[in-house]
């Protein structure tokens, strides 16, 4: 039904408002325009369009048989909406005083004339958690800054010295020197070897690269994995290989695996390798709701390869979730392996 | 580089048109001063437009204690210590100062204060204390929140 009756599009959604539809049918379009018009000359559609039929209604515009009377009621409810729509009014003026005042003098907000070198300054002093993650919730800008690569470590295998401050020759050294929730940029190129390293606060480790091929983490026949997890942490934009035991060794913690590949090298002794091995229990102390809490492995977008089967658990998380995309060369899963 | 290093003496002028006198080897502490000073053109009074004269003061003394051979480790650690003892604007004006001077050992000093006033506080505290403006919509805090969800356990 067209009525012209701004919101009226939502109206029929919502149950309460069906008086208002119907007595508007009864009231015809012609006592609509006037109610238009005068609803917009209280800027009553500020409100929702349910009280303006509220008050339309109160104001009996069909049953009424006197025209004074129904003046009267009208001018008493529009009285007291134009009372609310001061209000509404003088808190806008309020608060864009105060917009305008934020920007006409730079000197109220002293801290953002300071130029991007020096916040991502006083970003680095800062542990990435909980306060850089904070801090990263405060502005655009400051978002911008706090995520920046800058920030980020760097494993870089030809660096010679440790003197340039977030510069590391290996990954093991990154590892020990990072803080809860930083991030490790592995530069692309070459191989890095990595075995058993232990990660046991929350990183996030990032393949510098443009493709997960072009950065590799190779675990030697001597040890049982490449990586070891005992803490939450995320993967993205790798290559682990394996030539005996597993890549990644999930102990506890959520482990995140994103645009990865993971390989097994074929060997005769492939029955003893898994790409990705969990050990974990799902956690008993949280209840079923915290969903978000529980220990797993949560992989997407990644290519596995070799091994006996993708994922070993010997504890009591379970696969779920599978899905897996045949791509011409190679084939991408995505899975979750977690507490039922 | 200049080959008399020991009384040259380089005049600063700050933006209210105070000016000041100091040896060559307090001045060039402040790398910007230190490159104007090599680059020959610290003849005359150098003008220093966004810095004003208190702040200046403070830079100077700053330079002055560390050029000063006599002031010992812990003297000058208690120094750095009050020096940065500050209320808010004076902390602002001295970081501006620090950035714009270059003076590395005061900017790491001041920045780390400023750090510690950041650290440990709510998204909504550093607002109000910084002053702010929150530009998110509640969708991009949220997508925020959840991009970085990872990290928490």
């Amino acid at each position: 039904m067209e009525m012209g009756f701004p919101g009226s599009s939502g109206l029929g959604k919502r149950t309460g408002t069906r008086f208002v539809r119907e007595f508007m049918v009864k009231i015809g379009s012609g006592k609509l325009k006037e109610m238009e018009d005068r609803c917009r000359a209280l800027k009553v559609w500020q409100t929702s369009p349910l009280i303006v039929g509220y008050i339309w209604s109160q104001s009996k515009l069909i049953n009424q048989s006197s025209k004074n009377s129904r003046r009267e009621r009208e001018r008493e409810s529009a009285v007291e909406m134009e009372v609310k729509i001061e209000k509404q009014e003088e808190e806008n003026a309020r608060k864009w005083r105060r917009k305008k005042e934020s920007l006409t003098s730079a000197s109220l907000c002293p801290i953002n004339n300071l130029d991007d070198g020096c916040l991502m300054h006083i970003f680095s002093f800062l542990s990435p958690i909980p306060d850089r993650y904070n801090t990263a919730l405060v502005c655009h800008r400051w978002c911008y800054l706090a995520c920046h690569p800058r920030l980020w470590l760097r494993v870089d295998r030809s660096v010679k010295d440790l003197s340039e401050p977030a510069v590391f020759p290996n990954i093991e050294t990154a590892v020990t020197a990072a803080r809860p929730g930083d991030t490790i940029l592995i530069a692309a190129g070459g191989i890095h070897h990595a075995s058993n390293i232990q990660i046991k606060k929350p990183l996030c480790l990032i393949g510098g690269g443009e493709l997960p091929d072009e950065t590799t983490l190779i675990c030697s026949r001597g040890s049982d994995s490449a990586l070891e997890f005992l803490s939450t942490c995320k993967l993205a934009n790798l290559t682990v290989k394996a030539e005996l035991g597993c890549c990644l060794l999930h102990r506890k913690g959520r482990l995140t695996i994103d645009g990865c590949i993971l390989q097994c090298e074929s060997n005769p002794l492939d029955y003893l390798s898994c790409p990705i091995v969990s050990t974990a229990t799902g956690s008993q102390q949280f209840p079923s709701s915290l969903k978000g809490h529980s220990d797993g492995v949560f992989v997407s977008q990644t290519r596995i390869e070799g091994g006996a089967k993708a994922v070993s658990t010997s504890g009591d998380l379970e696969l779920q979730r599978v899905r897996v995309i045949y791509a011409r060369t190679s084939l991408l899963f995505w899975f979750d392996v977690e507490h039922q | 580089m200049s080959s008399s290093k020991s009384n040259k003496i380089v005049k600063l002028e700050s933006s209210d048109n105070k000016t000041f006198e100091v040896e060559e080897a307090v001045a060039v502490q402040s790398e910007t001063l230190k490159n104007m000073v090599d680059d020959g053109c610290a003849n005359d009074t150098i003008p220093l437009p966004n810095v004003n004269g208190k702040i200046l003061e403070m830079v100077l003394g700053w330079c002055k204690k560390h050029v000063d051979e006599t002031v010992t480790g812990d003297e000058l650690n208690k120094y750095e210590a009050d020096f940065l003892d500050l209320d808010q604007a004076d902390l602002y004006g001295l970081l501006m100062a620090a950035n714009f001077l270059n003076v590395k050992g005061l900017l790491d000093r001041v920045l780390q204060r400023v750090a510690d006033m950041i650290k440990g506080k709510k998204p909504e505290e550093i607002r109000r204390i910084f002053n702010i403006k929150n530009d998110f919509t509640p969708e991009e805090e949220e997508e925020i929140r959840l991009e970085n969800a990872w990290a928490f356990d």
